[in-house]
């Protein structure tokens, strides 16, 4: 009888814990580096960009929409940073400069979206490819240094001994978390994928909801441009080709879904670290580059029809009782 | 009851591309009465009450509130002068639990001024809100795995927790069973005594008599009058409502039935029904009665191949047969008509014609080359023998109105060549006027010597309409009654366990 609630116990656990598991069994016989304190907090380092993307994009997934385009916004905001600073402004206006060109990219996601009435694939993979655009020409294709200290501080610098964007991450999961659980904002967003007549009937402005959401989507991904742009030390539009890929891999990893509101940032999180352990892992191990992308498109496919299949087994049994 | 209009309306037109939804409506509602809007589908009905609720805007026309000219460019605007209704449409958002549902955009507050929702607040007070009407129900589940009835229900507590000074309810009892319907009619009892204004939505008449004070009858966008609904008979307002008058509500032709079609041996499914014995022959109509969770669904899911059979025996032909997919009872003859057609009878955006092939395409066109003319030809078959009302077989049945989108799911199954066919709630959502069509239709292939099984919650239905009733209560067939054995008491005593020669098996 124990035995048995155990084994259930242990069912409901989703397979890509297993996978992390499996991961980091592998790795630590294969790659002996793997299991280093300054290995680990590498892991941790990587992924703190990644968590702050892919929670934007996981709060357009709940809304039934999907962003294309954070990778190209993140190359343009480490871009404009970059050119700001050549251009001899300060650092405080160069990152905000950064920051509002990736929000004003995100706004215009959510308008073509939700005024025009473009479907998001295409809305988001249009802007993301403007904004790419915008950053080649503006560069001229090259990569720009950016050696300001105050950027490079926020990825080699550490408070209390903990590194800064790991901080950094953790404070924006943390605004976000509010954001989206403690608030009516929040609870909009959620709703809005759901059934956006009922928000409407309760006298909800739901297109401007929609358009904040891809905003605040912009805006995470220029925070993690930011970052990018901090540890190459540069900017650079192609910076940050197939983020896009690894923020809605680890969105759905996570177990947020487009059709049934499930979900949410929390669950990214574990996407995240699937996804950042899994390429730390390959690089310690000595994998080339090459090989590199498709094993990740493999395990993280693998992970998510893993995951489609563990679902559909634990609600059959739920309905069952 | 105070003279006083509390909401009228003028001389509302309301023009949607292609067709005049209301053409000059008047209507008002006074503090203290039950105002019933009747008509059937495709009236404006709901037009009009998303008129009165600032849904959407009349094109001419005018909306008086206490007297003063008032303009609804919101729901929120209606929502400031006290008007609160209940939609036809599902407007509950599934993910979120019950009480964030009650609350929805206006959800209590920790700290004034922050946005911060204060959640015990929100589960306190939703908790309060459905006691009032007796239900007990977790607010902390989302409402998707509620049933329909009580996702209804939180419907209607939802408006009543805003305390609305008018109260719109198009169809609210369209999903419910009888018992919440009466704890509904109590409550809006209650509530017209306190004074409040109601506009009730509704075509089943019976239910209209109970709680209406006045009754205004709208037809094709236009009004026909206003009377008080003791100063009229029934037939009085079927007549105003379809512009004749229907004489026979339940068509019974002769009926022979003959060899046994399918039978049930002590048939249980997966968390359906137990120990099932049940009978139809061909050439007579089953009935299943009982409340929603009652089992009948689950009855007929199992006969279909949808849900996996436990135990016990189903033949059909007298032959032992072990359903396990659709597929295979398509083959068999057996044809299910959900009671959702919308999301499993029909493709909406499909035209007439494709949809009465779609599952007979391979027996039309077996070398799998398939010619439009020879499909339209065969749809205006059924056209002219169901007597669907469509300007063309070409026409999206999204565009067609409830009765005929039935009659076309029913043109798709007989096309299979279904001889055991199922109704799910055939005539939920249908109008009056459709109601008899399809019912007249139902006796007809009856007669013709198809075997029918029709669940259904509308219980003069399942007395008109059947040869033999089956009753269950809590996944057992607890009693069967032959046409004419059988009245409302009855079945209804028994559908709730109160009834007598009742089996129950304590748990």
């Amino acid at each position: 009888m124990q035995v048995k609630t155990l084994l259930g116990q242990w069912r409901q656990i989703p397979p890509a814990i297993w996978i992390v598991v499996l991961m980091c069994l592998i790795y630590g016989k294969v790659a002996p580096g793997f299991f280093t304190l300054s290995n680990l907090t590498n892991v941790a380092m990587q992924a703190a960009p990644l968590l702050i993307v892919a929670v934007g994009v996981t709060t357009v997934i709940l809304t039934e929409g999907i962003d294309l385009s954070v990778g190209f916004i993140m190359g343009l905001v480490s871009v404009v940073v970059s050119l700001l600073l050549k251009a001899g402004l300060g650092i405080w206006w160069a990152m905000l400069g950064g920051l509002g060109a990736g929000f004003l990219c995100g706004l215009t996601n959510g308008v073509m979206v939700a005024s025009v009435g473009l479907p998001p694939f295409i809305a988001t993979l249009g802007v993301g490819s403007m904004a790419y655009g915008v950053g080649l020409v503006l560069t001229e294709g090259q990569s720009i240094q950016a050696l300001d200290p105050v950027l490079l501080f926020l990825t080699n610098g550490s408070l209390a001994g903990v590194n800064m964007s790991i901080i950094l991450a953790a404070a924006v999961f943390g605004i976000c978390w509010l954001l989206m659980y403690e608030t009516a904002f929040g609870r909009n967003v959620i709703s809005l994928g759901g059934n956006p007549e009922a928000l409407r009937v309760v006298g909800v402005n739901t297109r401007r909801v929609s358009i904040l959401v891809y905003g605040v989507s912009g805006l995470l991904a220029a925070v993690a441009g930011l970052l990018v742009a901090s540890r190459t030390g540069s900017g650079y539009a192609a910076a940050a080709m197939g983020w896009d890929f690894d923020a809605i891999g680890a969105t759905i990893i996570g177990g947020t879904s487009f059709e049934e509101g499930k979900g949410g940032i929390g669950k990214t999180v574990l996407g995240v670290l699937l996804i950042s352990i899994l390429r730390n892992g390959l690089n310690v191990a000595g994998v080339h580059n090459m090989y590199q992308f498709a094993l990740i498109g493999l395990v993280v496919l693998g992970t998510i029809v893993l995951d489609v299949r563990f679902r559909q087994t634990v609600e059959g049994g739920l309905k069952a009782q | 009851m105070s003279s006083q209009p509390i909401l009228e309306a003028r001389g509302i037109v309301k023009q949607f591309p292609g067709v005049r939804a209301l053409d000059g409506v008047n209507f008002d509602v006074r503090p203290g009465e039950v105002h019933v809007l009747i008509g059937e589908n495709g009236a404006g009905k709901s037009t009009l009450s998303k008129i009165l609720m600032g849904v959407i805007a009349a094109d001419e026309g005018e909306i008086l509130f206490e007297g003063r000219p008032i303009r609804l460019r919101s729901p929120l605007d209606a929502r400031q002068h006290g008007i609160g209704g209940v939609y036809q449409e599902f407007m509950l958002v599934p993910w979120l639990n019950v009480a964030q549902n009650i609350f929805l955009n206006r959800e209590p507050r920790r700290w004034k001024g922050l946005p911060f929702v204060d959640h015990r607040r929100m589960h306190e007070e939703s908790r309060e809100i459905l006691s009032a009407f007796g239900l007990e129900v977790d607010t902390r589940l989302p409402v998707k795995h509620l049933d329909t009835a009580l996702q209804q229900m939180v419907e209607i507590s939802k408006v009543l927790s805003t305390s609305p000074r008018v109260l719109v309810l198009d169809e609210p009892t369209a999903m419910l069973t009888d018992r919440e319907v009466s704890r509904l009619f109590e409550r809006i009892e209650e509530l017209r005594r306190q004074g409040v204004a109601i506009v009730y939505i509704s075509h089943r008449l019976q239910e209209i008599r109970k709680i209406g004070d006045r009754v205004t009858v709208l037809r094709d966008g236009r009004y026909v009058g206003t009377v008080n609904i003791r100063d009229v008979s029934d037939d009085q307002l079927v007549e105003m409502m379809v512009g004749r008058s229907i004489s026979q509500m339940y068509p019974r032709s002769r009926r022979a039935p003959g060899a046994e079609a399918l039978r049930l041996q002590g048939f249980s499914v997966k968390g359906g029904p137990q120990e099932a014995d049940f009978v139809v022959r061909y050439g007579e109509i089953v009935g299943l009665a009982g409340l929603v969770g009652a089992g009948r669904t689950e009855l007929v899911r199992g006969i279909f191949g949808i849900d996996p059979i436990q135990k016990g025996e189903l033949l059909i032909d007298g032959r032992k047969v072990t359903p396990r997919s659709p597929n295979q009872m398509i083959q068999l003859g057996v044809g299910l008509l959900s009671e959702d057609r919308k999301r499993f009878g029909l493709a909406l955006k499909s035209p007439v014609h494709w949809n009465t092939v779609m599952a007979s395409l391979r027996r039309h066109f077996p070398r799998g080359v398939v010619r439009e003319r020879k499909v339209q030809s065969i749809a205006r078959e059924y056209v002219e023998k169901l007597r669907i009302v469509t300007p063309s077989v070409l026409r999206q049945v999204r565009y067609l109105s409830g009765g005929n989108q039935q009659k076309v799911v029913m043109a798709k199954w007989l096309d299979t060549k279904a001889k055991i066919l199922i109704f799910d709630e055939p005539t939920r959502g249908i109008d009056v006027g459709a109601k008899a069509e399809v019912h007249a239709l139902m006796d007809q292939l009856a007669q013709e010597g198809n075997a029918i099984i029709m669940i259904s919650s509308d219980l003069p239905e399942v007395l008109g309409m059947s040869d033999r009733i089956y009753v269950l209560f809590q996944k057992r067939i607890v009693g069967e009654f032959k046409h004419g054995e059988a009245n409302q008491e009855k079945i209804a005593s028994l559908m709730l366990g109160i009834g007598t020669g009742v089996k129950t098996n304590a748990s």
